[in-house]
């Protein structure tokens, strides 16, 4: 599946599509881990355009952050609709994922998480 | 005792009125039969002494006479003849004559038969004694009936009476009945009432036998099985159905152990909001729901009788009433109602009486008054009738919509859009749209997923049943039976873990649901309540 894809500081940033379902989810799940194994691990899930989601995209979500975790790596997600949030937190996907507002915190986020941990 | 003498010559009749006056007989005397008769009917003489040949009116002939008069008692006569002829004799017998002396005759014999004549007039006596004293008795006794007939007749209306009157307890549900009692008392009966403002309580209720004992039961129990009827009988006793079934078990049961009167009973409680109902039977018929499909389904049977034994265990099950869905309650007196030729109208021609009442939409209740009614005949019913059903309306001010699909997860994509518009359509918030379309696209999923097993192409059909109070959407396929874990609304155990939320979505995001599997197809049905 294309996604619109693009890497800044060393962080890779995927737009996700308008919706997210069974019929993308295969499709989704191995473009993302294509870009966390070539990448640094490190990926932002942007979901402002996402207003449709149902579990198989919360699947894909989750897939992406285990193979982000294998290479010490995570995934944020930022942009989150009102609806979508509340799927997360029915799932309590919340207690799981960072969650941010917009990309640029998000980005802010993972550069102070690298500088961290570099100390 | 009275003796009449009847003879045309003097002094025959003299002479025998002396010897029965020296035996101590007062005697009456006439010259002739019409005399005779005359005096038999005028005076209580009940012995007569007649000569044969006389004018006039000859011996035979005034037997005759006597005969056919009504005297009121009866008259013992005694020919004097002095003929020997066997003819005459047989005449004379034939005639009326209870018996014959032959002149001239010995006093001894006259006397002796003047003796047997009298026993028999005391036999006759008795008798008639005895028929006024059973006359009498017959009298009381048909007095005794038609009060016993009365008191039933005010005892069955005072029962009526306790009998719901209308369904205001349930609404919005709908409650029907059908109540036949066999004997105009009836053992059978059934109620519902509010227990909390979303919560109502059901039972129905048959106690073994029939008529005035039964009933008498019946109404005694009906005070303990609604909450406020009397000590014992607190609101939160009635929440749990299977101990409610257990605590009245136990005050029927007698402590020595004797089993004095025993009921099956189905009581469970229904939550307005949901349709969730939860049942504990004791003994009672299986109750059965039937869909607003027109599919019926059977809940378990189970429990013991209340009132056999001291100490027994209930389970209570639970059933979802969709908008539409019909749950039936009933007694054996339907299923067992006997024909002329003996035949039991059975069950299935009680699901066949559903169905057909699910297909024309006329009342369940008046179908099967009709039916049982003509299943029966002119007789009366052996015994009582009665079913209760609690139906949760499908409100007729709907929008109806039907989608056939096919298990292609783009297929699911592109409805996405189109059933968040029918949501908003519905008056659904944002919020609440996102919700029930995440359930629904979770419940087509799931289908492809476990019902056809990820196979494409096969028939999915949606039927979307927008309703004053609802919208109710219900999926069909044909595919496996979903496994009993697949309906398990809990949450997968770890957050991250990488699958298994979907039915969690579809419980939680929705305000019922419901599956059922008849025919090989699932129906996995939706509710979601509109504020």
């Amino acid at each position: 599946m294309n996604l619109e894809h693009r890497t800044q500081e060393g962080v890779d940033i995927v737009k996700l599509p308008e919706r997210l379902m069974m019929a993308d989810a295969a499709g989704a799940r191995a473009t993302l881990k294509d870009i966390i194994d070539q990448g640094g691990g490190k990926l932002i899930l942007d979901l402002s355009a996402t207003s449709f989601m149902d579990s198989s995209g919360l699947a894909v979500i989750v897939s992406a952050l285990q193979a982000a975790r294998k290479r010490e790596g995570d995934v944020y997600l930022c942009g989150m609709s009102n609806t979508v949030r509340a799927l997360f937190e029915l799932t309590r996907l919340q207690t799981v994922f960072q969650i941010f507002d917009d990309e640029t915190v998000a980005r802010r986020a993972f550069t102070e998480a690298t500088a961290s941990h570099q100390q | 005792m009275k003796i009449l003498v009847i003879d045309d010559a003097a002094d025959a009749r003299l002479y025998v009125s002396l010897l029965l006056r020296r035996w101590g007989y007062e005697v009456l005397e006439a010259e002739d039969g019409h005399a005779g008769l005359d005096l038999l009917l005028a005076q209580d003489v009940r012995l007569v002494i007649c000569d044969w040949m006389m004018p006039g009116m000859s011996g035979p002939e005034l037997c005759r006479a006597v005969r056919t008069t009504d005297l009121g008692h009866y008259a013992y006569i005694i020919l004097l003849t002095g003929r020997s002829d066997s003819a005459d004799l047989v005449e004379g017998l034939n005639a009326g004559a209870d018996d014959f002396v032959t002149k001239p005759f010995e006093a001894q014999v006259l006397r002796a038969r003047l003796r047997v004549g009298e026993r028999i007039l005391a036999l006759e006596q008795r008798l008639g004694e005895q028929n006024r004293d059973l006359l009498e008795s017959r009298n009381r006794l048909a007095q005794a009936y038609d009060q016993i007939q009365a008191d039933l007749a005010t005892a069955a209306r005072i029962q009526r009476q306790l009998l719901p009157t209308s369904d205001q307890a349930t609404s919005p549900f709908r409650a029907h009945w059908l109540f036949l009692p066999a004997a105009q008392v009836s053992g059978d009966s059934f109620n519902f009432f509010e227990l909390t403002p979303g919560l109502v309580g059901f039972y129905h209720l048959d106690i073994s036998g029939h008529g005035v004992p039964a009933a008498l039961l019946s109404v005694s129990l009906s005070r303990s099985l609604v909450p406020g009827g009397g000590p014992g009988t607190a609101v939160a006793d009635f929440f749990d159905p299977a101990t409610f079934l257990a605590d009245l078990n136990r005050q029927l049961t007698s402590r020595d152990g004797e089993v004095e009167n025993y009921a099956t009973i189905a009581y469970g409680t229904l939550e307005k909001h949901t349709g969730r109902i939860r049942l504990a039977l004791a003994a009672h018929p299986y109750p059965l729901v039937l869909r607003q499909s027109g599919r019926i389904d059977t809940l378990q049977q189970g429990g013991l009788p209340v009132g056999m034994f001291p100490v027994v265990d209930y389970q209570a099950q639970e059933v979802q009433l969709a908008p539409g869905d019909r749950l039936v309650l009933y007694s054996d007196g339907v299923t067992e109602c006997r024909n002329r030729q003996g035949e039991a109208f059975g069950e299935a021609q009680l699901r066949a009486s559903l169905s057909f009442a699910a297909q024309t939409g006329l009342s369940l209740t008046a179908v099967l008054d009709e039916r049982l009614r003509d299943w029966r005949g002119p007789r009366d019913f052996e015994d009582d009738i009665s079913l209760l059903v609690l139906e949760r309306p499908l409100t007729l001010s709907g929008d109806r919509l039907h989608l056939r699909l096919h298990s292609d997860p783009a297929e699911v994509a592109e409805l996405q859009p189109r059933l968040l518009d029918l949501c908003a359509q519905a008056g659904l918030d944002a919020m609440a749209a996102f919700k029930l379309t995440t359930a629904i696209v979770e419940a087509l999923n799931n289908c492809i997923e476990h019902a056809y097993g990820g196979e494409p192409g096969q028939p999915i059909d949606l039927e979307w049943t927008r309703g004053a109070e609802a919208v109710a959407v219900a999926i069909h396929d044909e595919g496996q039976p979903l496994p009993a874990r697949a309906l398990d609304p809990a949450a997968p155990a770890s957050a991250d873990a990488e699958s298994g939320r979907g039915w969690q979505i579809i419980h939680e995001w929705t305000h019922a649901v419901s599956y059922q599997r008849t025919n090989n197809r699932n129906v996995l049905t939706l509710t979601y309540f509109l504020s």
